[in-house]
């Protein structure tokens, strides 16, 4: 509620709005034609090196280019689907028969208010329910056409695939930041020092903290700030070069100088990445999404680009939660 | 409601004496457990200190040799020996069963089953110490004296026999009984504590290195572990301090032999266990105080652990390396 008036009352509202619908105007598809795969395929396997990706902040100014740019090579490619998704705990129905495309190389939000099935949703994404005893789940999750969840699929490679970060920064303590980087790895059992410092390196460049993390690589991960932390986090999920990475409310422990710093992050990140984004803060669903999806109660409400559903909402249920009448 | 409670006038007395009565009990009942501990170790240097005046604190803890009989000499080394190598023992048996079980109860176990073993654990801890003896005079010594402790010295007779006086009389109670029986002692502290530290690992630090892409035991080896380490070990520490303390069973199943040196499969004493079995003999004021001072060495020796089991956990715990 309180996050709502906010954004109502900012000035430059529609001045960012304006600049979304700007970034998106040349692109015309329904966003619900999924499965049409035959739309040209995304430019992007051009220069993936890592001197490409800028570190530290962005101006505005450069995310709405970073903007422009993906949505002209904007392919739709279908990388992620669920189809007919339910999850529940014991009887309690958290995620209701949800089916929906998650397109490659976009930022997907999920929002909505608390308790509707967000988080529950993303973890099933990545197959995080199957350590939890109790969550029952049916339908499919398919992973470029793969179902997820059927039992010859190994849920370690799938999790290798999908990576996550989570709410709260989560280093491994006892780790310096160099171990925490190449911490997954060396699960996989690369030991080669030459490759590790390399991938360490790129991640840490690619999450924004290598500028300032180079000269104290050995020292906990925990002696780092939040915002640092968090970077660290996602560093740790680049480095073993997933293709979906999965983000539940990854901003909200930190202070407004590292959400920002995160959110430029997540629009540099799409370049090489798809991304959803489970977010409470809608002004940053508005921010670094392009699409998004509104859930409610369990259900799949709406979902669609972020200027349109922001702007012109189908569902007066969407409508609500956007203009802040509950939430 | 509320705040007509609040403006109605309380006797500015009556909330007075109320505070001054709960600090004053709290503090008188806060200052009587250092009290005790203090009046304790007084008490037992006091009445030991015959011995230490008479051996020196040095000589006594040296002297390596017992002798309430005719020498009239009294040197706790035997004692300290056999107390550090039976505790030190056990605790090396214990640590991964103990260790093992924490884990699978925690991280494996489905919860019905988790729940039965965790009853399990804390039925064996509550096994009264004498109850343990027993059974180990009875049918564990006897067990062991023939499956094992017989068929080695067989052995050792027809190829080492050099190695026989290391080995000892294999009567089946001995130092090795003692130290087996101490492990399961103190197995299920260990993996109750160690439990305990797992249980308070917080559920991001698992969730992050399954996101990684971690199979179960590399989730345990990763995050698990290493953040419950410190809890490990100063339940580690803690069991230790138990197992240096044992009496009952000990004095039951080590032989009670007084002279030094020990053999591996023969009889041998623990601090607690020549207090035990001499307390009520000691009629020379000599062998009393030097009971006395074993006493007071004892409790040293388990203060020193406690204090080095807190410094650990201290140390090793994470503290703030979450913290935003």
């Amino acid at each position: 509620m309180e996050v709502m008036t906010k954004i109502q009352s900012h000035p430059t509202k529609n001045n960012l709005f304006n600049k979304v619908r700007k970034a998106f105007s040349n692109e015309n598809n329904p966003p619900n034609s999924h499965g049409n795969n035959n739309g040209p395929q995304k430019p992007m396997a051009d220069n993936n090196g890592p001197g490409r990706i800028k570190t530290g902040m962005q101006s505005a100014g450069n995310r709405e280019k970073n903007m422009e740019k993906a949505a002209k090579k904007e392919g739709k490619e279908v990388r992620m689907e669920t189809k007919n998704l339910n999850i529940r705990y014991g009887t309690t129905v958290a995620v209701d028969n949800v089916s929906l495309p998650i397109y490659n190389h976009m930022v997907t939000a999920l929002i909505g208010p608390s308790g509707c099935g967000k988080t529950t949703f993303l973890r099933a994404l990545n197959r995080m329910h199957d350590l939890t005893r109790d969550a029952v789940i049916s339908g499919e999750v398919l992973l470029d056409g793969k179902n997820i969840y059927d039992p010859r699929v190994n849920p370690v490679t799938i999790r290798r695939k999908i990576g996550m970060v989570f709410q709260k920064p989560t280093p491994f303590p006892t780790m310096s930041i160099y171990d925490n980087v190449v911490a997954g790895l060396k699960l996989v059992g690369i030991k080669n020092r030459k490759l590790l410092d390399e991938v360490c390196e790129k991640a840490l460049k690619q999450a924004a903290l290598f500028e300032e993390v180079k000269d104290r690589l050995k020292s906990p991960g925990g002696s780092l700030s939040g915002g640092q932390q968090q970077r660290l986090s996602i560093a740790r999920a680049l480095a073993i070069e997933p293709e979906v990475i999965l983000m539940d409310e990854p901003t909200s422990s930190l202070d407004p100088k590292s959400t920002a710093k995160i959110e430029d992050l997540i629009v540099e990140l799409r370049k090489n990445y798809s991304i959803i984004i489970v977010t409470h803060n809608l002004a940053q669903a508005t921010r670094v999404s392009d699409y998004s999806i509104f859930m409610y109660l369990g259900q799949l409400i709406e979902y669609g680009k972020t200027h349109k559903l922001f702007n012109n909402p189908k569902d007066t249920r969407t409508e609500n939660y956007i203009s802040g009448k509950f939430g | 409601m509320q705040s007509d409670l609040l403006k109605r006038p309380l006797p500015v007395i009556y909330r007075w004496l109320g505070d001054k009565i709960f600090l004053t009990v709290v503090v008188l009942l806060g200052l009587t457990i250092i009290f005790l501990a203090l009046s304790m170790a007084w008490v037992l240097y006091k009445e030991g200190s015959l011995a230490i005046h008479q051996f020196g604190v040095i000589g006594f803890l040296k002297g390596s040799v017992w002798d309430p009989g005719v020498q009239y000499v009294f040197g706790a080394l035997p004692f300290i020996f056999g107390t550090m190598v039976t505790s030190i023992g056990a605790l090396a048996i214990a640590f991964f069963p103990a260790i093992a079980i924490a884990i699978f109860m925690a991280e494996y176990a489905p919860s019905w089953l988790s729940k039965i073993i965790e009853n399990l654990v804390h039925l064996i801890a509550a096994i009264p110490s004498v109850v343990v003896g027993i059974w180990g005079i009875f049918v564990f010594a006897p067990w062991m004296r023939e499956t094992v402790y017989l068929p080695v010295v067989n052995f050792a007779t027809e190829h080492y026999p050099s190695l026989l006086p290391v080995l000892g009389s294999p009567i089946g109670y001995g130092m090795t009984t003692a130290t087996i029986i101490l492990a399961l002692m103190i197995i299920p502290f260990t993996t109750a504590l160690t439990r305990d530290a797992i249980d308070k690992v917080p559920r991001e630090q698992r969730e992050a290195a399954w996101a990684l892409g971690a199979t179960r035991w590399e989730v345990i080896r990763m995050a698990v572990i290493p953040y419950a380490r410190g809890g490990i070990m100063a339940g580690t520490m803690l069991s230790f301090g138990r197992a240096i303390g044992e009496t009952m069973a000990v004095a039951m199943l080590i032989g009670n032999k007084n002279n030094f040196p020990f053999s591996i499969f023969g009889p041998a004493a623990t601090m607690p266990s020549v207090i035990i079995n001499e307390f009520r003999e000691a009629v020379g004021n000599m062998h009393l105080s030097s009971l006395m001072a074993i006493g007071l060495a004892l409790f040293a020796i388990s203060l020193i652990v406690n204090l080095v089991a807190a410094y650990i956990s201290r140390k090793l715990s994470i503290t703030g390396g979450q913290a935003i």
